[in-house]
């Protein structure tokens, strides 16, 4: 993955100015105080935001971007948000290493999950569809030790092809799972981030 | 708690005894402020009896706004699904919006008559209007996450109707609706002063004609509560239907 020359303003406030990164990994991580340019990153990465001008774009296409906001429709149970991202089949669905999680919420209409519940149907259908390129922006708040374990991890085994890129406050779930982490330091506008070790 | 209660009950009896003070307190004209006792006993003079116009025009203009709105939902989810459409409808629905909807009830009358099916047709079509670009302009300012959503699943949110359209329009259409039922009951008293010998709307234009204020206080206040009730009731079905809500 690598971005060269990018520059992107928000509202007149100039938040990336010939911005570059060079990712080899394919668990890559993002950490920074709040603010910094982790959700906008994450977004101009997935193709939901485009930036003003950049040099190269290399990122893997069709990605699936999960924000911070869950994105279950409420009036649907958990079963019925899976079957609206197109994943139907119940074999596919049951024979997947996190099923378990997930399981005891498919009938649950997603209006009575908490938000933990909400987050691990959703982070569930991510993993399901099995994307090419996956950015999750802090994709593990409000989910119990138990599961946010489970998850992480899967992702440190990772048994799908495809690149992931995860925004976090948390920088040991980015240790554990292996990532390369870049952290923003805060200050805007970002030209470049610190590669942590 | 109870304080809120009683002043909803203040809410609805203060103008009634307001009205009576004013009356018997300050002598006021039979000419300005007709007699409540008057006003209450006058529905007993109305031929047919007062229930059955309160009846017709209940019916006429329920049946047009459920109408109205379901078509009004339909034609909306399927200009937010195509562009073509749009670009074809939209001018046409967005300049009729400049024309007053009791403008167009001469049209009804001469294309129609006094027949039913003109009154029912005015009001479906005055709902349909207002609801068809409420649900288009909510569809298109459908929130990120569910935008952002729809595009990593490589799917178009105007494709699931039922499983999102729908569901998400009603949640947040409820002031589109109650102000279409306002409308469609003010097209509906109007159509019927213009051309019908039944309902509210003919009575209110035959208390005008033989000067009986006492009818026409009657018949303002049946529509005021006609037109309360049926606000509370599309309030509590909205409630009721919208479970994911409460």
């Amino acid at each position: 993955m690598k971005i060269t020359g990018m520059s992107f303003s928000y509202q007149g406030q100039i938040i990336f100015d010939d911005f570059s990164l060079d990712a080899s990994s394919d668990i890559v991580g993002l950490s920074g105080p709040p603010g910094c340019g982790k959700t906008t990153l994450l977004k101009i990465l997935a193709g939901v935001l485009k930036p003003k001008s950049i040099s190269v774009f290399n990122v893997p296409q069709d990605a699936l971007l999960i924000l911070q906001e869950d994105a279950l429709l409420p009036w649907l149970t958990g079963w019925q948000n899976l079957t609206i991202a197109g994943l139907r089949s119940k074999k596919a669905i049951a024979d997947h290493p996190l099923y378990s999680v997930v399981e005891p919420l498919l009938e649950k209409h997603a209006h009575a999950m908490s938000f933990g519940q909400r987050r691990t149907v959703e982070l569930f259908r991510a993993f399901a569809f099995q994307p090419r390129f996956l950015c999750l922006d802090e994709p593990f708040n409000f989910i119990d030790e138990i599961t946010r374990s489970v998850y992480l991890e899967f992702l440190q085994r990772k048994p799908f092809p495809g690149v992931v890129v995860m925004s976090t406050h948390h920088v040991s779930e980015l240790a554990r799972i292996n990532a390369e982490v870049f952290r923003f330091s805060g200050a805007l506008p970002v030209s470049s981030l610190e590669v942590a070790r | 708690m109870k304080a809120r209660i009683s002043m909803r009950w203040i809410g609805y009896f203060w103008l009634p005894l307001l009205w009576i003070a004013l009356k018997y307190g300050l002598h006021i004209s039979e000419r300005y402020l007709p007699d409540p006792w008057g006003v209450v006993t006058s529905a007993t003079m109305v031929q047919p009896n007062i229930l059955i116009h309160i009846l017709f025009t209940t019916t006429r203009f329920t049946v047009g706004f459920i109408a109205g709105t379901a078509i009004g939902v339909m034609t909306g989810l399927m200009l937010y699904r195509s562009q073509t459409l749009r670009s074809l409808l939209m001018p046409v629905i967005q300049s009729s919006r400049s024309v007053p909807a009791v403008a167009i009830i001469p049209f009804f009358l001469l294309w129609f008559g006094f027949s039913e099916v003109g009154r029912y047709l005015l009001v479906l079509s005055g709902t349909a209007l207002n609801i068809a670009i409420a649900t288009l302009q909510i569809a298109q300012d459908s929130p990120e996450r569910y935008v952002v959503m729809f595009k990593s699943f490589k799917l178009e949110a105007s494709f699931f109707p039922l499983s999102y359209g729908v569901p998400y329009v009603f949640e947040n259409i409820l002031p589109t609706l109650r102000f279409s039922l306002a409308s469609a009951i003010g097209l509906i008293v109007a159509s019927e002063m213009l051309g019908s010998q039944i309902g509210l709307g003919y009575l209110a234009q035959s208390a005008r004609s033989t000067f009986s204020l006492d009818l026409l206080f009657l018949t303002v206040i049946l529509l005021g509560l006609i037109s309360a009730i049926a606000d509370e009731a599309l309030i509590r079905t909205w409630r009721a239907s919208l479970f994911w809500l409460r």
